[in-house]
C-alpha cells in the first residue's frame, strides 16, 4: 500500500515489563535468570494433586494478589489471569520507559498483544448435562447469563489488548496475535513494522497467557509434549538435555515499549536496543509435529537476519525456542546450524524456558525482554538443567552459568504448535 | 507511490452460497440468508436467529479422517477458500510459488463442541454432581481425543492450509473480530509491496453459530433479541441488533507488475489501510468503537491512499444494526463526509449475510471488487422505506448502477478495536 513514509524508519526498545514466575520486576526476574534461579514449583493449583502434570511456572500467590491489588477493577469485572498479567506488564513497561501518552499522539500509539485463548471450564458443561449424559442446550439457552467472568463465552481473545489500550489510554492501531507459541514474537515482530512503516510511534508489544486450569493442565499430556515429571521441579524443564522429556507450562506476561527512534531521542529517553529485523515462516510439514529438519526455524531466522540488512556472522546470540522437547530441541538446533553456517559454533544460544517455563502464547515476550537485556549489558543468563548434553543438540548452549560476552546482535526465536515460526533481530543500539 | 497490490484470486463461503457468484447474485436480487437455526436446539435461547452455511465439509473438500477430526466449520471455510482462492490465481501449480506465499488471516473464537468433552464430564461426576478432580487428572481426561488440544488453537486452520498447499512464507493470524480481518489484509498488503513474498494470502472465517457463540453474542449485547423476522436491519431506525453469520473468505494479493507477468488483468488494489482503538462507552470493555476511532481509522485508510474523502464512492459499512453501534458508525460516516452533498453511497452486507466477525470486511473486500467489475451496489438489505437513519447514502430498494471505483470498507470488533481499508479500480 501507498506509504507516506518512503524511508523504513528505525525501532528501539524504551521500557521493558513482565510478570512471571520469577516475578514482577524485571530487575529482579533478570537477576535471577543470571543466578539461575528458576521459578518452576510443584503445582499448587486447587484440587489438582492428581494432575499428571506438577511441575510448572505460576505466577506466586503474593505476586497475583499484588496485581490485583493494582488493578482492582478489571480484577473484579474480568478476573481472567492472562488478562491481568498482561495489564501489569504493559503497565510496568510503559512506566519504565517514562513515555507520557498525554503529551503525545495517542492516536499513534497502539497494542500489539499475543494472547493464549480463555478458558475452556469444565464447569461449563457440567450443570448442563441431561439424565442421559447429553447437554441440554434450551436449558443453557435460558441460563447462559450463570456463566462464570473466566468462561470462553465472556472472554475474547483479545480482551487483554483491549484492556491495556483502555487502561494505558492508548487510540492507536490495536491487534491481538493467535498464531499459539509463536504469537508473542509476531506480535513484536508486527509492531515493529508498524512503526517502521510510519503507522504509529509508540506501540506496547508482547505477549499474555495463562493455561494453568484443568484443561490446560492435561492439554500437552494429551499432544504427548508434557513434562510429567513429579520429582525436582526445577529440574524438569531440561532444553537440549539427553534426558530432556517435554515442556514444561507456564503463566505470565512480557510487554516492551517500541519506539521510533528519533521520538526517543528527542525525549530523551533510555534506550535499551533497536530492533532491526523480523522473519516468519510456515512449516508446511504436518500440524502435529515440527520439521524435524528445521527448515520453517531456519527460514525465520534467515528472513530476519535479511530483512535487517546483517549478515549471519554478525549474530552474536540466540534466545532459542528451547521447548526441552525431543522434538523442537533437535529441529532448532539443525535450523541454526543450517543458517549459520560454520559461524554456528561461535554463537551462544540459551532457553530461558527452565526459569519461567513455557509461557506458551506470551512466551516470546519475556524472553524479548531477556534478549534486550542481554545486547544492553552484554551478558546472557544461563540454560538450566543442561547436565547430559546430547551429542544432536552440540551448539553452545551456556550450561555453566552466566557468561559475559560482547552482543551486538541477537535473535530470539518462537515456534507455534501447528508449524509457524518468528524470529525477531535486536542489535545494540547506536545513535 | 509504490507499486498497486492487487487481487488476482478470491473465494468465498457464505448462508446465501458456498460460492461468490450465487451469493452475489442472490444479494443483487435483495435475498437474506438469515433464518431459524438448525444446527442445535435454540430454543432456549432469546436470539435463535442467525446466517449458516452449509455443504462445507470433509467430503466436499475431499479430505481425509486424520486431517478432518481436528477441523471445524471455520477449518473447512478457510481451506475452501484458500485453496480456491490459489487456483484461480493460477499459482498452485507451481511448487515453487506456493512456498514463496504467506497468509495472514482472521480466526474467531474456536469452541469445543460438547461431544468432545462431555463424556469426560460426566464420568468425573461426583455424587454432589459437582466435579471431582481426581477421577478427572487421573483416569477420565484420556477420554478426550489425544489431538482434540490441536483442535482448540486459533492457528490450525491456517497451519493445515498451509500444509495441504505448500504455503512456507510470512504468516500470522489474527484474531477474533473484524478488525482483525482488516489487519490481516493490511499486513498481507505490506508483505508484498516490501517484497516479503512475491504472493500472500489474507483471509478471514468467523465462528461457528453454537451455543458458545450464540451466548458469547448475546453477553456482549450484539444479537437481536427482539425480532424473529429479518432480525438485521442495518442503520434502519427500529433496529434491534444484530446476528451471527458463517463463513469467510480469502484472497490472494500480489504486486500489480507481477499479475500482468502472469497474463493477469487485475480489477482492483488494495490501496489504504487505518486502525484506531476507543471504546464507545470508555467504563465498559464490552462496546464497540466510538465514533472518533471510526473516523480516525476511515480517515487515515483515505490519506494513505492518496486520495480525500470527496473521491470515496461508497462505505462498505461495519453496520451491524446494532442500536450504538450503527450510531456510532453513522456519526463517524456523516462527518468524514460531510459537505459532500451524498456522492458517496453506503451500503452493509449484514443484514442478508448475518455478522461474519472475523470473516466480515474479506467477504465484503471480495463484494466490493465485484461492485468495481459490474459498477452494481446490491440495496442494503430490507432497507426499502424511509427510517434509515443514514438517509439517501445507504442504497436501498434496488441494485444501484453506480459505477463505483474507489471503496471504503469498515470492520469493528465489539470491544473499541476499529479498521478500514481502501479497495480502488485500476
Amino acid at each position: 500500500m501507498s506509504r507516506i513514509m518512503g524511508e523504513k524508519r528505525r525501532v528501539v526498545v524504551t521500557g521493558l515489563g513482565m510478570a512471571t514466575p520469577l516475578g514482577l520486576s524485571v530487575s529482579e526476574s533478570w537477576d535471577k535468570a543470571l543466578k539461575g534461579i528458576s521459578g518452576i514449583r510443584s503445582l499448587r493449583y486447587p484440587a489438582a494433586e492428581k494432575s499428571p502434570v506438577q511441575a510448572v511456572g505460576e505466577v506466586s500467590e503474593d505476586d497475583w494478589d499484588q496485581i490485583a491489588g493494582r488493578f482492582p477493577d478489571e480484577a473484579v469485572v474480568h478476573g481472567e489471569r492472562r488478562t491481568l498479567f498482561a495489564l501489569w506488564a504493559a503497565r510496568s513497561a510503559l512506566d519504565d520507559s517514562a513515555f507520557a501518552v498525554s503529551k503525545a499522539d495517542p492516536g499513534r500509539c497502539g497494542v500489539m498483544l499475543a494472547a493464549g485463548a480463555p478458558i475452556n471450564r469444565l464447569e461449563d458443561i457440567n450443570p448442563w448435562i441431561n439424565p442421559e449424559g447429553g447437554f441440554d442446550y434450551p436449558r443453557f439457552g435460558r441460563e447462559y447469563t450463570q456463566l462464570h467472568r473466566e468462561s470462553i463465552m465472556r472472554n475474547n481473545t483479545h480482551r487483554p489488548s483491549v484492556l491495556v489500550a483502555a487502561h494505558c489510554g492508548l487510540g492507536g492501531p490495536n491487534g491481538t496475535i493467535s498464531s499459539a507459541c509463536a504469537s508473542a514474537t509476531q506480535a513484536l515482530g508486527l509492531a515493529f513494522r508498524n512503526i517502521q512503516r510510519g503507522e504509529s510511534d509508540m506501540m506496547l508489544a508482547g505477549g499474555a497467557d495463562s493455561m494453568i486450569n484443568p484443561v490446560g493442565l492435561i492439554f500437552f499430556v494429551l499432544l504427548g509434549a508434557a513434562n510429567t515429571t513429579r520429582e525436582n521441579p526445577s529440574g524438569a524443564c531440561r532444553p537440549f538435555d539427553r534426558k530432556r522429556a517435554g515442556l514444561v507450562m507456564g503463566e505470565g506476561a512480557g510487554a516492551v515499549v517500541l519506539e521510533e527512534e528519533s521520538h526517543a531521542r528527542k525525549r530523551g529517553a533510555r534506550i535499551y536496543a533497536e530492533v532491526v529485523g523480523y522473519g516468519s515462516s510456515m512449516d508446511a510439514h504436518q500440524v502435529t509435529a515440527p520439521d524435524p529438519k528445521g527448515v520453517g526455524a531456519a527460514r525465520s531466522m534467515a528472513a530476519a537476519v535479511s530483512d535487517a540488512g546483517m549478515d549471519p556472522g554478525e549474530i552474536d546470540y540466540i534466545n532459542a525456542h528451547g521447548t526441552g522437547t525431543k522434538l523442537n530441541d533437535m529441529a532448532e538446533t539443525l535450523a541454526i546450524r543450517n543458517t549459520f553456517g560454520e559461524q554456528a559454533d561461535r554463537l551462544v544460544v540459551n532457553s530461558s524456558k527452565p526459569l519461567t517455563g513455557h509461557l506458551l502464547a506470551a512466551s516470546g515476550g519475556p524472553e524479548f525482554v531477556f534478549t534486550t537485556l542481554s545486547v544492553h549489558q552484554d551478558r546472557v543468563h544461563p540454560t538450566l538443567n543442561l547436565t547430559n548434553p546430547d551429542r544432536k543438540c552440540d551448539l553452545d548452549y551456556v550450561s555453566e552459568g552466566q557468561r559475559s560476552l560482547s552482543v551486538g546482535a541477537a535473535i530470539s526465536n518462537s515456534f507455534g504448535f501447528g508449524g509457524q515460526n518468528a524470529s525477531i533481530l535486536i542489535k545494540k543500539y547506536q545513535s | 507511490m509504490s507499486e498497486p497490490v492487487v487481487i488476482t484470486g478470491r473465494s468465498l463461503a457464505t448462508a446465501l452460497s458456498r460460492g461468490l457468484d450465487e451469493t452475489w447474485a442472490s444479494l443483487l436480487d435483495g435475498r437474506s440468508g438469515i433464518g431459524a437455526i438448525e444446527g442445535f436446539d435454540a430454543s432456549g435461547f432469546p436470539c435463535q436467529s442467525a446466517a449458516c452455511v452449509s455443504g462445507i465439509d470433509e467430503q466436499s473438500l475431499d479430505l481425509p479422517r486424520r486431517e478432518s477430526r481436528i477441523m471445524d466449520l471455520h477449518s473447512f471455510i478457510l481451506m475452501k477458500c484458500a485453496t480456491e482462492a490459489m487456483a484461480e490465481s493460477g499459482l498452485q501449480q507451481h511448487e515453487d510459488a506456493a512456498a514463496d506465499t504467506g497468509f495472514f488471516a482472521a480466526i474467531g473464537m474456536v469452541d469445543y463442541r460438547q461431544e468432545d468433552l462431555i463424556g469426560a464430564v460426566s464420568a468425573s461426576r461426583d455424587e454432589q454432581g459437582g466435579i471431582d478432580y481426581d477421577k478427572f487428572y487421573e483416569q477420565n481426561f484420556r477420554d478426550i481425543f489425544p489431538l482434540w488440544p490441536l483442535s482448540m488453537l486459533n492457528n490450525i486452520a491456517l497451519c493445515q492450509v498451509a500444509v495441504r498447499l505448500g504455503l512456507r512464507g510470512e504468516n500470522t493470524v489474527f484474531s477474533p473480530h473484524g478488525d482483525s480481518a482488516i489487519q490481516a489484509v493490511a499486513e498481507a498488503a505490506a508483505t508484498v509491496e516490501e517484497g516479503g513474498n512475491s504472493a500472500v494470502l489474507a483471509g478471514g472465517v468467523g465462528e461457528k453459530v453454537s451455543e458458545s457463540s450464540l451466548a458469547r453474542g448475546l453477553l456482549h449485547g450484539m444479537l437481536n433479541t427482539r425480532d424473529r423476522v429479518d432480525p438485521c436491519r442495518p442503520f434502519s431506525t427500529d433496529r434491534a441488533g444484530g446476528v451471527l453469520g458463517e463463513g469467510g473468505g480469502v484472497v490472494l494479493l500480489e504486486s500489480r507488475t507481477r499479475a500482468e507477468a502472469r497474463g493477469i488483468a487485475a480489477t482492483a488494489a488494495v490501496s489504504g489501510y487505518g486502525a484506531a482503538f476507543g471504546l464507545a462507552d470508555p467504563a465498559d470493555a464490552t462496546t464497540g468503537p466510538s465514533a472518533d476511532a471510526i473516523r480516525r481509522a476511515m480517515g487515515l485508510a483515505v490519506e494513505r491512499a492518496g486520495r480525500r474523502p470527496e473521491e470515496v464512492d461508497l462505505v462498505i459499512a461495519h453496520g451491524d444494526g446494532t442500536p450504538e453501534g450503527d450510531r456510532q458508525e453513522w456519526e463517524a460516516i456523516s462527518g468524514l463526509f460531510s459537505g459532500v452533498d451524498s456522492k458517496t453511497r453506503l451500503y452493509s452486507s449484514k443484514g442478508a449475510l448475518g455478522n461474519l466477525l472475523g470473516g466480515a470486511p474479506i467477504v465484503d473486500l471480495i463484494l466490493a471488487e465485484r461492485m468495481i467489475r459490474t459498477g452494481l451496489i446490491p440495496a442494503t438489505y430490507l432497507a426499502d422505506d424511509a427510517d434509515s437513519i443514514a438517509g439517501s447514502m445507504l442504497v436501498r430498494g434496488q441494485p444501484l448502477e453506480a459505477r463505483p471505483r474507489v471503496i471504503l470498507i469498515n470492520g469493528f470488533s465489539y470491544e473499541g478495536q476499529a479498521g478500514s481499508l481502501l479497495l480502488e479500480a485500476l
